[in-house]
């Protein structure tokens, strides 16, 4: 225990320029976005018209664009963390001090597959959450401006919790599910020879595939990788945050519908069924081991 | 069991470059070791061999334990600093205490963040900040605060001015070096370290040149400085080295009978710089 977390403080001390300034910037966008989104909503209600008025479809725009920015910044944020994870410190030569010390290659990768998996996530459901309830309370106050009783969303908060626990196993199932691609950059950070990793970790996949559409005239290398890539646990949920706030229901129904990804559980618990979950995870773990065994070179030349 | 490292027929190829060749080495506790040769002659291959950081072929023991497959085990009992600055740039001094004091069973927080206040170093600076002088010195402070049995230093001192390298030694011998310990050390500037070494080895394109105790190094090689007039008799003897110097010829022996040396002129201890340069000739013809 005490070694994952000194492995995930230095992951956020090496990584805090990068990691920090992706945060801060997360939440100043989900924070404005969410405080306009709520008082766009919460204006659209008065005590004499119980339903809402604001326009739906721009609502449904903006709520649609917070959850796909989110869902490209941590994707993006992860491709320039993993990649540069076991490439960095064999570039400035510091891969002999750690090496030098009694820590694992295990230990090392894990660690990074911790933060990848575990920490940005949490970093990413905070947001969210924070995200909510600045959009809840503007909802709130710009109803109750309106003369509605616009608090009465926080008197039965069950439901929020209820989405905000199922947002974190949402979280976590997305990790699982791109667990082949943290193997994949974790072993390309660990070998990559020169330039940046980021080009050994797209040429490969792209060269495979090609050569198969070629040689076999099949594409199991570019569907498995669209279908991990595209096709996600959060992406269809997230976006329901806004989308699923119908603007025909009496406000405490709306309010406790704004929940995210109550129309996403079926989606997300969907994933653990298929097969190809599981086999991106064989591939994953596979891949993992592979980057363990390249860092152990990592300091041969 | 005294021996702290034992090899037998080390080898290291890197493509067309033997970098080690057959190399056996025994070190006992206790010992200061001076690990020298020219460029490109091994040492780096050897000291990372050493440390498990490179994988070679023969057998190698390391404080009982074989370094490529038993890193993590050995590096609780072994100190290491490369030859380049290796401490991550963007760390503060106290994340990489903080680390090591985390992850290492015998690391003393008290007794680095002890040397790093000798070195008058603030703590919350970051490693990119520092001097090449201070990171070295960071560096120490924070092997010393190890109980390693085994201490390899590769290059420690390059590229530093004269007074940080004295200090450096100075540090090792005072505030590290006991009877327990075991230290390697390799360096160019050998005049520097020669009077803290126990014991010598030189290496050369892979392979082990000399590997004497200072005491048997003594014994075996002597400076003699002989008059022009007492040359001929001189090489008679089979010096491995002459030199000529303002007017007089120095020979360095091995082996000859100590009278018949007295009888040439005056006989000095041999120092390091010169048997090393001696022995590299040596090799090379």
């Amino acid at each position: 225990m005490n070694l994952a977390l000194i492995q995930i403080r230095r992951e956020l001390w090496g990584n805090r320029g990068n990691f920090y300034i992706m945060i801060g910037i997360l939440f100043a966008i989900i924070v404005l976005a969410s405080a306009v989104f709520g008082i766009a909503v919460g204006g659209g209600f008065t005590p004499a018209h119980p339903t809402g008025a604001a326009s739906s479809e721009g609502v449904a725009m903006l709520g649609l664009g917070i959850g796909n920015f989110i869902f490209l910044f941590y994707a993006l944020g992860l491709l320039g963390y993993l990649s540069g994870a076991l490439y960095d410190d064999r570039k400035d030569g510091s891969v002999l001090f750690w090496r030098s010390l009694p820590v694992s290659d295990t230990a090392t990768v894990a660690g990074k597959v911790l933060m990848a998996g575990i920490v940005g996530p949490l970093f990413v459901w905070i947001a969210v959450v924070i995200g909510h309830l600045i959009a809840l309370f503007a909802i709130a106050t710009a109803a109750s401006a309106r003369g509605a009783e616009g608090f009465t969303v926080f008197a039965s908060p069950g439901a929020l919790f209820g989405t905000w626990v199922f947002f974190a196993y949402a979280l976590l199932i997305q990790a699982l599910w791109w667990l082949p691609y943290y193997g994949w950059l974790l072993f390309v950070s660990a070998i990559s020879p020169r330039g940046h990793p980021l080009i050994w970790a797209f040429l490969p996949p792209v060269l495979a595939g090609v050569v198969e559409m070629i040689a076999f005239r099949t594409s199991v290398v570019f569907q498995f990788l669209a279908s991990h890539l595209a096709v996600s646990p959060i992406f269809n949920g997230w976006p329901a945050v806004t989308i699923n706030t119908s603007m025909d229901q009496p406000l405490t129904e709306s309010m406790a519908s704004a929940n995210p990804l109550y129309t996403g559980s079926g989606w997300v618990s969907h994933f653990l069924a298929m097969p190809s979950m599981w086999i991106g995870l064989a591939i994953g773990l596979g891949l993992l081991a592979l980057a363990v065994a390249a860092r152990r070179y990592s300091a041969t030349s | 069991m005294n021996a702290v490292i034992e090899a037998r027929g080390l080898k290291k190829s890197y493509r067309k470059t033997q970098a080690l060749n057959d190399v056996s080495l025994n070190v006992e506790r206790g010992r200061i070791i001076g690990l020298i040769g020219p460029n490109g002659a091994g040492k780096t291959t050897l000291l990372r061999a050493l440390t498990g950081l490179l994988r070679v072929d023969g057998e190698l023991d390391v404080l009982g334990c074989h370094p490529w497959s038993e890193r993590v085990k050995l590096m609780r009992d072994v100190a290491f600093i490369a030859d380049t600055a290796t401490l991550p740039r963007w760390a503060r001094i106290s994340q990489v205490l903080d680390y090591a004091q985390a992850v290492h069973p015998n690391f003393s927080r008290e007794r680095a963040d002890g040397f790093i206040k000798q070195t008058g170093i603030d703590p919350r600076r970051r490693i990119k900040t520092l001097s090449k002088g201070m990171k070295v010195q960071v560096h120490l402070a924070l092997v010393m605060a190890i109980d390693a049995s085994l201490l390899v230093l590769d290059e420690p001192t390059l590229g530093l001015d004269i007074l940080f390298r004295k200090t450096f030694y100075t540090n090792l011998l005072n505030d590290y070096f006991d009877d327990d310990r075991t230290i390697i050390v390799s360096t160019h500037q050998i005049e520097e370290i020669e009077h803290i070494l126990t014991d010598v080895v030189f290496i050369n394109q892979g392979q082990i040149l000399l590997d004497e105790s200072m005491e048997t190094v003594n014994e075996r090689y002597a400076t003699v400085t002989v008059k022009p007039d007492q040359a001929e008799a001189a090489r008679k003897l089979k010096p491995i080295q002459e030199q000529q110097m303002l007017g007089h010829h120095v020979f360095l022996f091995e082996d000859a009978p100590m009278d018949s040396l007295r009888a040439l002129g005056d006989v000095s201890p041999t120092r390091v710089a010169d048997l090393f340069t001696a022995k590299i000739q040596e090799s090379q013809t």
